[in-house]
């Protein structure tokens, strides 16, 4: 009754005396709520009653329109606004007794504000002003660690006493802001660990954890904008570093978390700093027991042809039989421990072929030596991207920079280590590249690195490192083009190699180089790189049983970075050629070579193969394509390169499939428009009948080898892989119809 | 419309409640334990209860509030979630000075799921809306200064665009 009068007396205008002013705060604040931030916000100009009103709003949530992590510089100013705004909010709740219940920021912010956000971080964690103690779930994103910020964060979250605010958190997403993956500061990555330290050591009932790793493709200003930031505060810097080290070393060594079960990795792309953070996690927490790892779609960094390169080798990796020597690997590690580790692909475009593996069974530590296996092929990747592994004397030889030797030792150690364990796990995964699957497929075999990005005087480095202690089965080296940024690498790629190299000059003898520019493709300035590349693995090749060259070299060339009067000549791949060989003998020596008699040869001539079409036009059916051979005299010669092509054969077992199907596939010049070629074209008239009758024979023994690989390849397969065994067979019928 | 003793047909317990204006009703237990308010009454008083006054709601509120309060007494499975929505999208549907005296009421009584339903609806009814349009549809007089109201712009410019 008394209510009524109230209401009256503040609704003047209501019919029935009820306004929407006469309603009281707590009703109003509840629907302000409701509202986003910027309409709350505007409700302040509708009278005097709503002024205040939108301030005390328990939850605070600024978004970016854009994607926060794309630094706009006209939105700076917008930006700052909001900072601003979050500044002033913050000391009103600091004031007020209201207290903060959520708190969402997502601003694309950068160093400038780091004491801002550790302003932040401090209101909201701190423990007078938000009630996060039923806090559930906790998702903290944008922890961009190459900032001091994270330093700042571990001292606020003081590692002597336990913060309450967390201890009843369960599950946490963390997402980690860091560089693209080519970049890296092993300072950053400490950095990462004690975050987590912090994190899991205020969370102790914390059961699931989630990470992110975001990368950054960073440009060239960001990034030097970084490293003054760390120049400027260096010293400061060093001394916390210290400080945060000697706490890191001192209180989470033996540290170990009660109640973790779970692990997810988000959308993994295979760099160092990810699977060092999970390490490291796995290290603290000892009742893991899924690790639940997706795997991320090549993000824009990756080049055109890694992509495609990735792909491929996805596929081939889906094979059932690969999957078996997978897990077949693995399996010997199997213990009885009730652990799991999840390796789940998720690629929508791929889902076909691909199913999640299973590693069931795993116990923690075998884990752990799996990622090992990993990460030391990742911190050799990393190391081939490091232009900085060597330090050039002032009297032009070589040095190890503290760095590479740092790496060094660290894949010695390493390398002893997984000979003593006998885990057949070596994988590669390249930071760059992320050729998981290429590390997947080889399993089976001891050890098989597949490089990217290389940087020739560390990959030196690391070779030495490898040979000295491991059996080398294998290697493959696959040099793509630089990635990050062109001009400078490859430059710098071409002096150091000099340096290590001495006998590699630019200075190239081409017997024939009359040929055509136009014709075939755009010409290309890959000579040099060939060359010198090759010139490393002569300088490798003796310490090696055996390697293999794949030299997949493909950039694109600007006309206007060519030399006037200069003929160019792109060379994608070679052929050794013995000396005094003709091609009668060449065949035989490669049948010698297939069926496994190693012989010791020196080369010093390589072929290469020039496509063109006779009638000048760049492209023509496989009935207008004609080859010329061109012979290429190197400046020094080349030990035997070629005695590991049975390794290379069962490495290559994997992808037959995939190039059957290729080749059965109709729209693709395969075996079949080869043999229309010239059974049918115009070159039929002028073959001798005894060659025709060779290629028919060839032709018929190729479908018997098809025949016998359906057969093999449906023993291997399972259900899922029914459908491509289907199309094999089909496209198998379909070439012996014609 | 509710007449005061309608006693129900079943046999779950009834509890008797009276208006802010004198008027008894008489509600099955499980629809006004909907209201914490009530709930918590009628554990402290215990089966003795004789009456239970509510001096904030009148008569023509509890009755809005006690037929939505009987229409949520069980729980909704899935079949009946679409029909309970429309149900629920119709009930909001008031005049706004009936509206706020259900949403004191439901803030009084303590329910919060028609309090959520009911901040819902107010705050549908100002989003998209310009200041000026706001003020129109609450009948808000605007008591600021042209200068004060240039201040407070001027102050969050940025979510004033």
């Amino acid at each position: 009754m008394g209510k009524r009068g109230k209401v009256e007396k503040m609704g003047r205008r209501g019919k029935d005396g009820a306004c929407i002013n006469g309603l009281p705060d707590e009703i109003l604040v509840r629907i302000l709520c409701l509202l986003s931030l910027e309409e709350a916000i505007r409700t302040a100009i509708l009278s005097r009653r709503w002024k205040n009103l939108w301030m005390n709003v328990p939850k605070l949530e600024i978004s970016w329109r854009n994607d926060p992590y794309v630094f706009r510089p006209h939105e700076m100013s917008e930006v700052k606004a909001k900072v601003n705004f979050v500044n002033d909010f913050m000391k009103l709740h600091e004031r007020t007794t209201t207290s903060l219940e959520e708190l969402t920021i997502c601003l694309p912010l950068d160093s400038k504000y780091s004491d801002d956000i550790n302003k932040w971080a401090e209101v909201a964690l701190s423990p007078s002003s938000i009630g996060l103690y039923w806090l559930k779930d906790l998702y903290l994103r944008g922890v961009n660690v190459v900032d001091k910020v994270a330093i700042t964060i571990c001292e606020t979250f003081d590692f002597s006493h336990q913060l309450p605010e967390l201890s009843t958190v369960e599950h946490l997403q963390i997402e980690f802001i860091t560089l693209c993956p080519i970049w890296f500061d092993v300072r950053s990555q400490r950095l990462h660990h004690l975050w987590l330290c912090a994190l899991l050591k205020t969370a102790p009932f914390l059961q699931k954890l989630s990470i992110k790793v975001m990368h950054i493709r960073d440009t060239v200003s960001s990034r030097h904008m970084e490293l003054q930031v760390f120049s400027i505060n260096h010293n400061a810097f060093c001394c916390e570093m210290a400080k945060v080290k000697a706490l890191a070393n001192a209180k989470w060594q033996y540290y170990s978390h009660q109640h973790l079960k779970e692990v997810e990795l988000i959308d993994l792309v295979g760099s160092r700093n990810e699977l060092e953070i999970v390490l490291f996690v796995l290290e603290i927490a000892s009742l893991v027991e899924k690790v639940v790892i997706s795997i991320c779609r090549p993000q824009s960094f990756w080049l055109q042809q890694d992509i495609l390169r990735y792909k491929e080798n996805r596929r081939t990796c889906s094979l059932k039989k690969d999957r078996l020597a997978f897990e077949g690997a693995l399996n010997t590690a199997i213990s009885e421990g009730p652990n799991d580790l999840n390796l789940v692909n998720i690629d929508p475009a791929e889902e076909e072929t691909m199913s999640p593996v299973d590693l069931r069974m795993m116990k923690s530590t075998d884990i752990l030596t799996a990622m090992l296996g990993i990460m030391l092929i990742i911190s050799l990747s990393e190391l081939m991207s490091d232009m900085q592994g060597t330090q050039m004397k002032s009297d032009g030889t070589l040095e190890e920079s503290g760095e590479a030797q740092r790496y060094r030792n660290f894949l010695e150690e390493m390398a002893d280590e997984s000979e003593h364990k006998s885990q057949p796990v070596e994988g590669g995964w390249t930071s760059g590249q992320c050729t998981v699957s290429n590390s997947r497929k080889n399993y089976g075999e001891q050890v098989v690195m597949v490089i990217g990005e290389i940087s020739p005087d560390s990959f030196l480095l690391a070779l030495d490192a490898r040979l000295e202690h491991a059996h080398l089965d294998m290697v493959l080296v696959h040099i793509g083009p630089s990635g990050r940024n062109d001009a400078v690498s490859s430059s710098d790629h071409i002096t150091s190699l000099r340096k290590i190299c001495p006998m590699v000059s630019s200075e190239i003898t081409f017997e024939a180089s009359t040929a055509e520019v136009e014709g075939y493709g755009a010409p290309k300035l890959a000579v040099d790189h060939t060359v010198i590349y090759l010139q490393l693995v002569k300088s490798i090749s003796r310490k090696l049983s055996s390697f293999t060259f794949v030299h997949a070299y493909s950039r694109q060339v600007k006309a206007d970075e060519l030399e006037p009067g200069v003929c160019y000549l792109q060379i994608t791949a070679t052929d050794p050629l013995m000396e005094d060989e003709d091609l009668g003998s060449r065949t035989e020596r490669i049948f010698s070579l297939s069926t496994g008699s190693v012989r010791a040869c020196v080369f010093d001539h390589f072929l290469f193969d020039t496509p063109f079409t006779k009638n000048g036009k760049s492209h023509g059916g496989l009935e207008d394509q004609w080859k010329r051979r061109t012979v290429l005299q190197t400046g020094g010669s080349f030990a035997a390169l070629f005695n590991g092509l049975r390794s290379l054969m069962r490495n290559l077992q994997g992808s037959v499939a995939v190039q059957l199907i290729s080749q059965f596939s109709p729209d693709n010049s395969g075996v079949l428009s080869f043999c229309t070629a010239f059974l049918s074209g115009e070159p039929a008239t002028r073959l001798r009948v005894h060659e025709l009758q060779q290629l028919i024979a060839v032709l018929f023994e190729f479908m018997a080898v098809c025949k016998h690989a359906i057969r093999v390849h449906f023993r291997l397969i399972g259900e899922e892989d029914q459908e491509f065994h289907t199309q094999l067979v089909k496209g198998f019928q379909s070439l012996t119809a014609e | 419309m509710a007449s005061s003793t309608s006693g129900s047909s079943s046999s779950s317990k009834v509890v008797k409640i009276r208006s802010s204006d004198n008027e008894n009703f008489e509600v099955e237990e499980a629809a006004a334990a909907r209201s914490e308010t009530i709930k918590k009454l009628l554990e402290d008083v215990g089966d003795d209860a004789d009456v239970i006054p509510l001096p904030n709601v009148d008569a023509k509120t509890l009755v809005k509030v006690m037929e939505w309060c009987k229409k949520h007494m069980d729980d909704v499975d899935e079949l009946n979630k679409e029909e309970m929505k429309t149900w629920d999208a119709e009930f909001v549907d008031m005049d706004q000075s009936c509206l706020y005296n259900v949403l004191l009421a439901a803030n009084f009584l303590n329910i919060k799921e028609l309090l959520d339903q009911l901040t819902q609806k107010v705050a549908d009814m100002i989003k998209g809306k310009s200041p000026e349009e706001i003020r129109a549809t609450f009948n808000i007089k605007n008591d600021f200064t042209p200068e004060e109201e240039a201040e407070i712009r001027k102050q969050n410019a940025w979510a004033f665009e």
